[in-house]
Formats: C-alpha cells, sequence, structure tokens
C-alpha cells in the first residue's frame, strides 16, 4: 500500500487561566507531549499528539487569555498560536460557574472567524453551586457546539472527542457570529473593513475592531504592509475618539452585554445556592484573614515558620539530610564505592576522579543525593501546597505597597518566593512579570539576595545553634534585598509597575496535584542539575591534578583572609563558583570540622548567600536578560557579596558581638 | 448636571472647565448662572479606592489617558456597568464582581469611578 500523506490537523485548547486547559488538554493527549518555546519568545507552549475521528491531530495547550487583545508576552503567543498556525479548531474552555465572565471572549473568537467548540468545565463545581446549563439554548445561540466536562474526573471528555472529530471533517463549517457594536464603532468598522487586506489570520471586522481598540500587534502589522491605509484609519481613530472616548471601553461593553443575555437565557441558579455553607463561609473567612495586613502577617510568619522553616529546614534539611548523608553514604556507600574502585581502577590518579576527595561518586552524587535532594524536593512539596491553595495571589497583594518601594509589584512574590527553592528556576518564571523593568529588577534580586533552599537548608542547619548568629545574617541579607532593591528601582529606567491580579478562590490542595507538580519540578531540577554536580565534580578533579586548582586556590586565600576568613574557606568559595548550594555544602563539610568561630561562620554565610549565583542560574541569566545583563549581575554580586562581608567582619570585630 | 450651589441644571459638556484649559483629565464644570466650580457627579460618585467597603457599586466611568492601564482595567471585566463590592481597601483594593474577586493597587482604582448601586 503506498504511504499516504496525511495532514495533521490542529487543534488549540485556548481560555483563561486557571479554567483546568492543561488537565483537559492531558486528558485529550494522555502523556505524550512535547514543551517548547514558542519562536521567538521565553513562552513555553506544550503540544501533543493523538488521534481523532481515524486522524493525527495535533493539540496545542496555549498560555492563558483574558481578552482577544494581548496585554502580556503570554498571552501574545496564545493569539499567535490561533491566528498564525490557522488550526482547524479552537477550543474555548470556560469555568461553567464564570460563564458570563467568559463569554465575551467566546464571542470575539466567533467574530475572529473562527471554528470554535466550547467547553464548560468544571460543570461538577458548577452544579455544587446550584447552576445548571441549558446548553442546547447556547448552542443555537452561539452557533457552535457546547460541551460539558469536569476535566479532573475525565466526565465529557468522550463527548469532546466525538464533536472534535465531527467538527474536523471537511463537512464541519465556519459559523460566524457577529455581535453588535457601538453605531460609531460600526461605522468605523465598515469605512475600514473595505480597506483591510484579508491577510491577518481573521476576519476583516475582527480586525478592524482590533485597530479600533488600539491593538499594538495588529497595528504594527497594518503599518508594515499598508502604510497608506494605516495613516487614513489613524485619522478617522482620533475622530471616533473624540465622539465617544476609547472605542476598546465599547466594545468590551458590546461584548459584555451579549454574554450576559446569553447567560441569562441559558443559565438557571437555585436560588438556593445564595445560601452559603459552613465550609464556604470559613474559607471566605480564611480568606479574609490572609489578605487583612494586621491578621495576613502573623499568618505568613506562621506559613514561613512551620513550613519553611520546621518542615523544610529542620526536618527536610536536618533529620532526613542526616540520615541519607551520615548513615547512608559516609557509613556504607562512601567505603563501597571506595573498595570497588580500589579494586576495578588500580591508578590512584584516576581513581581519585570518582572516589577522592571530590570525585564523582563521593562527592557529586553524594551532595545531589544526600544533601540538595531531599532539601529541594521538601520544598517544592509544600510550594506545591501552597500554590495550590490559592495563597500566593493572596501573599502578592499583601505584599504589593512593600514590593512597589524596591519597583516591583506584588506579582513579583511569586518568582521570589519560588526562588527560595531554586533560583535558576525563579529566573525563569520572571517573564511572567509584564514589564522588562520588573523581570530585570527580580533577576538582580534573584541572583543577589535570595538564596535557594539548599543553600538555606544547609545555612540554616549551620546556624541553627547560633539565633544570634541566624539574625545577623537574615538581617543582613534582608537588607541587601532592600537596599540593592531601592537602588535598582531607582536607576533602571521603564513604566512604573501596576498591580492586577484574579484571586482565585481558596481551596484545599489536592494531593494528584501537588504530587505532579512537586515531581515535574523535581525532573527539571535533577535534569539540569546533576549533570552540573557531575560535570562540576570532574573539572575540580581535573583542576587539582593538573595543579590549577591550587594555584585558584592560592589566587583565592587573599580575597577570603580579607573578609576574615580562614584559608580552609577558599576551596569552598570555588565550589561555590560551580553550585552556590555547592559551595554550602562545602561550608557545611568545614563547620563539622570546628574550623570556623561564629563570627566567621556568619561572614562566610552571608558572603556565599550574595556571591555569584550558579553556573546553571548564570545561564539562566543569559538566556533570559542576554550577555551584557547576565555579565552585569555576575559582577554586581561578586563586589557586592565581598564589599558587604568585608564591612560585615569589621563591623563585628569592633563591636565584638560575637567574642 | 444640577449645580450644587444654585441648583442651576446645565450641560456640563457644553460650559466651559474650571481651571481654564489646564488639559488635566479632572473634568471639573462651572455653572454657568453662579460660576461655581464642582466635579461633574461629585457627593453621588467617586473613585473605587474611595468607596465603602460591602456596599454594592455599579462603574460609571473609566478615566485614564493611559491606554494599557485601561487594557488591564477591561481584561479583570471591569466595565462601565459591571457592578461590583469592595471588600477590602488596605493594604490593596480588594473587589468581587459575581463570584470572581480581584485585586489590584491603588492607581489603578483611582482610574475606576463609581456610583452606589442598588
Amino acid at each position: 500500500m503506498p504511504s499516504v500523506s496525511v495532514e495533521v490537523k490542529k487543534i488549540a485548547v485556548i481560555g483563561h487561566p486557571n479554567v483546568g486547559k492543561s488537565v483537559l488538554f492531558n486528558d485529550l493527549t494522555g502523556r505524550y507531549a512535547t514543551v517548547s518555546n514558542y519562536p521567538g519568545t521565553t513562552v513555553e507552549v506544550t503540544r501533543g499528539e493523538t488521534v481523532i475521528g481515524g486522524f493525527p491531530c495535533e493539540i496545542i495547550d496555549t498560555p492563558g487569555l483574558y481578552s482577544f487583545s494581548p496585554l502580556t508576552e503570554e498571552e501574545a503567543v496564545a493569539r499567535r498560536i490561533i491566528l498564525g498556525e490557522s488550526p482547524s479548531l479552537v477550543v474555548h474552555v470556560v469555568d461553567a460557574k464564570g460563564l458570563e465572565r467568559m463569554l465575551p471572549l467566546t464571542l470575539a473568537l466567533l467574530e475572529a472567524g473562527l471554528a470554535v467548540v466550547l467547553v464548560l468545565n468544571m460543570m461538577d463545581e458548577a452544579r455544587a453551586a446550584g447552576i445548571e446549563i441549558d446548553r442546547a439554548a447556547l448552542e443555537e445561540e452561539l452557533g457552535v457546539p457546547v460541551v460539558e466536562t469536569v476535566s479532573t474526573t475525565g466526565e465529557g471528555v468522550e463527548d469532546l472527542r466525538q464533536i472534535l472529530a465531527r467538527e474536523t471533517q471537511p463537512g464541519g463549517q465556519r459559523r460566524g457570529s457577529w455581535t453588535e457594536h457601538h453605531p460609531e464603532i460600526e461605522s468605523f468598522v465598515r469605512e475600514a473593513e473595505a480597506q483591510l487586506d484579508p491577510d491577518y489570520g481573521l476576519t476583516a471586522r475582527a480586525a478592524a475592531l482590533l485597530v479600533a481598540g488600539g491593538d499594538v500587534e495588529i497595528g504594527k502589522a497594518l503599518e508594515e504592509r499598508q502604510p497608506a491605509t494605516a495613516a487614513f484609519l489613524a485619522g478617522r481613530m482620533e475622530a471616533l475618539q473624540q465622539r465617544i472616548g476609547a472605542p476598546e471601553i465599547e466594545i468590551a461593553v458590546a461584548y459584555r452585554d451579549r454574554a450576559a443575555a446569553l447567560a441569562r437565557r441559558a443559565l438557571r441558579e437555585r436560588p438556593a445556592a445564595d445560601k452559603k455553607t459552613w465550609g464556604e463561609k470559613f474559607r471566605e473567612g480564611l480568606s479574609e484573614w490572609t489578605t487583612h495586613p494586621l491578621t495576613g502577617f502573623p499568618i505568613l510568619c506562621l506559613i514561613l515558620y512551620w513550613g519553611f522553616y520546621q518542615f523544610v529546614g529542620v526536618f527536610g534539611a536536618g533529620t532526613v539530610v542526616d540520615v541519607l548523608e551520615t548513615h547512608l553514604f559516609e557509613e556504607r556507600l562512601n567505603p563501597l564505592f571506595q573498595r570497588s574502585f580500589e579494586f576495578l581502577i588500580p591508578s590512584e590518579l584516576w581513581r581519585g576522579l570518582f572516589v577522592g576527595e571530590y570525585g564523582v561518586l563521593t562527592l557529586g552524587l553524594r551532595y545531589a543525593v544526600a544533601i540538595i535532594m531531599p532539601i529541594v524536593s521538601f520544598f517544592f512539596l509544600i510550594f506545591a501546597v501552597i500554590e495550590d491553595s490559592g495563597y500566593l495571589p493572596r501573599l502578592a497583594l499583601l505584599i504589593d505597597r512593600l514590593f512597589k518601594g524596591i519597583g516591583l509589584s506584588g506579582r513579583a512574590v511569586i518568582p521570589m518566593v519560588l526562588g527560595f527553592g531554586c533560583d535558576t528556576m525563579a529566573t525563569m518564571v520572571t517573564r511572567t512579570l509584564p514589564t522588562v523593568r520588573e523581570r530585570v529588577i527580580s533577576t538582580i534580586l534573584l541572583a543577589l539576595a535570595i538564596p535557594c533552599s539548599a543553600q538555606l537548608g544547609v545555612i540554616l542547619a549551620l546556624l541553627s545553634g547560633h539565633p544570634k548568629a541566624l539574625a545577623v545574617w537574615a538581617g543582613t541579607v534582608a537588607g541587601v534585598f532592600l537596599l540593592i532593591g531601592f537602588l535598582s528601582a531607582q536607576l533602571i529606567p521603564g513604566e512604573k509597575p501596576v498591580f492586577y491580579m484574579e484571586l482565585p478562590p481558596l481551596r484545599l490542595p489536592k494531593a494528584s496535584n501537588v504530587l505532579l507538580k512537586t515531581w515535574v519540578r523535581l525532573k527539571w531540577y535533577f535534569h539540569e542539575i546533576l549533570p552540573l554536580f557531575i560535570a562540576a565534580s570532574a573539572l575540580i578533579w581535573l583542576g587539582e591534578v593538573t595543579g590549577v586548582f591550587s594555584v585558584l586556590i592560592r589566587l583565592l586565600a587573599g580575597p577570603v583572609q580579607w573578609i576574615g576568613l580562614p584559608p580552609e574557606t577558599a576551596p569552598v568559595v570555588l565550589l561555590g563558583f560551580f553550585r552556590r548550594d555547592y559551595g554550602a555544602a562545602g561550608l557545611y563539610d568545614l563547620a563539622k570540622q570546628n574550623l570556623l568561630t561564629p563570627a566567621q561562620l556568619v561572614v562566610a554565610c552571608v558572603a556565599l548567600t550574595l556571591f555569584l549565583p550558579c553556573i546553571a542560574q548564570f545561564l539562566m541569566n543569559v538566556k533570559e536578560r542576554g550577555w551584557r545583563a547576565g555579565l552585569g549581575i555576575s559582577a554586581l554580586t561578586l563586589a557586592v557579596s565581598f564589599g558587604v562581608a568585608y564591612a560585615l567582619n569589621q563591623l563585628l570585630n569592633r563591636t565584638g558581638l560575637f567574642s | 448636571m444640577t449645580c450644587d450651589l444654585c441648583g442651576f441644571d446645565f450641560d456640563e459638556s457644553k460650559c466651559g472647565t474650571a481651571c481654564g484649559g489646564c488639559r488635566s483629565s479632572c473634568q471639573g464644570a462651572r455653572c454657568p448662572r453662579c460660576f461655581y466650580e464642582a466635579l461633574p457627579g461629585a457627593g453621588a460618585s467617586g473613585t473605587l479606592d474611595r468607596l465603602e467597603k460591602r456596599r454594592k457599586a455599579k462603574v460609571v466611568k473609566l478615566e485614564t489617558p493611559d491606554r494599557l492601564r485601561l487594557k488591564k482595567i477591561l481584561a479583570l471585566g471591569v466595565l462601565p456597568g459591571t457592578e461590583l463590592t469592595v471588600l477590602q481597601r488596605f493594604p490593596s483594593i480588594v473587589f468581587e464582581i459575581g463570584r470572581s474577586r480581584f485585586s489590584i493597587d491603588r492607581e489603578l482604582a483611582r482610574a475606576i469611578r463609581v456610583e452606589p448601586a442598588g
């Protein structure tokens, strides 16, 4: 049989954030998905393959979209996919509980001439809230198929598959549905429609509406392709604005009014739903406590103390690390490795690569598995619990005012908290911040003053016996965070941050969600770091064998003594260059041998916290911010860490706080 | 609008602005009869950042010359005619539309003019 090449049909899944798009995507595709950066951006897009109605289909999971005219880079990518990749179908997923709020986007998609399937997701929650939806009425009004689903249980997914199969058939046709806009806008649209080229990926009517609404991307495309028309329409738009103000308000109002009328026809709410259950009242009360400044900060402290200090610090970095490190590696595995390699490799030089002081197995694997893995796992676990509960947006609004002082909006609290887990991952997450200025400031602060969980765990373990030392360390690092943040906000140009955020309801975290998130992040983390640990061990071994390492240590001994530390800490600083947590773990070894006074311990911890980011974070800085910014940030952290450590050492010696 | 001082009814869009054309967006109006200067709708309406808590209000106007800020407000579903309730004002403003809750900072809230509803 000759092979027939079948065209792969594309189906884009779109919708507001937090409506269960990704879970539905997983329901449709199974486990096989690829994540890649959208060309020319740092936004990740997940694509998966499946067979629908006998044809291979590519399902695209797009970033959350609030409206058809994008505000953030992520929203822009979502729109570029639905307009630029001409998917056969656009699956618009909405939260059935918020139909009225989400239908305006459906209407905009229909106006753009896209073939839409509307998915009412979270039907279980809607039913529990007493909401009934007349699906047939919606289908009739919108002229598109409507499916009810519960993506978390898979309910309705089979129906969706059948509808997708039907709609991707050649017979499946696009049915547009127009929304009547303000008369002034309608007359602008009629005029513009006649002049716009048909190649903007959507109907001329929708393109004209986007132009009227001041959409940046369409505006640019228009200026490039049809400069004369662009100039003509600019004049018309000015006149339009004179008459009715910003047209985007009227356009949004028209969609909103029609969505409200649709919802009135299709929604039936049982009046009993207004009575709140005890559970709902409790959740609302809790939600208010977390955002009220008088109760919010004590709650934050409780979460930090129990979730991070006790769970990650004391239990994860203390008890679990001790078991793995002392009992598993030092007592059992390392001697085993050493004996086996004595047998396998007679040459002591080569044996050192695997089981020497800086051996790949005895150091690299030991650090990665016994020290870093438990700490990072415990951190990601607690972070996933907090994330899934809906607490983070509440923390963001609580902290927004303080963050404005360092040039950030409350939104930046998410990468900052994640930074306490892994700064590299957090640097990647800064791309969710709306302005370049906020991204640059948070990248600097992450590199400088946010210790990652591995580092934090080791530092907390080191300083746990000395409350005074812990206070000095925390105070110094917090001071540097605020000072550098304040200075960056003064020096870095760009627009001032604006804070706006949706607050999803607080809920009890779902075990499956929490475990999945923890697992995915751990996998990412080990994929990134294990090779680096091994490579760093190998490099250090090479440096030692060739003598480069001892030269570097001698060179570093100067600056190290300059900040008041014994020369034995020079290798630690060198390790810290490869990975900060690696350096921190080295410090742990030194402290166990009682080589440091409490004052020296504090200075060393401060220097190491502020020190140059690990290689992975340096590479991420370069990837996200470019070479110049990446190198600049590294130089800055180097200068600040040594400068602050020097000043702190002088201060501690003069005041004799620890003597 | 009705003049707060003498009670004269006039069309605020046709009379001169209070500040003599400083081109700010305050939209103050001067009563053509007694020359008393006031903001149209002042007293009856205010901006979201000053709205009493737990009191249902209706958005009457979005006032910002910055289109990017306007878009952010629109993205949350805050449009003229939207009914909302402020739940918290400090440190950030929290409000509810239907079943959804949002938080914005004071600068954005100042651009949202509201009047009591219901």
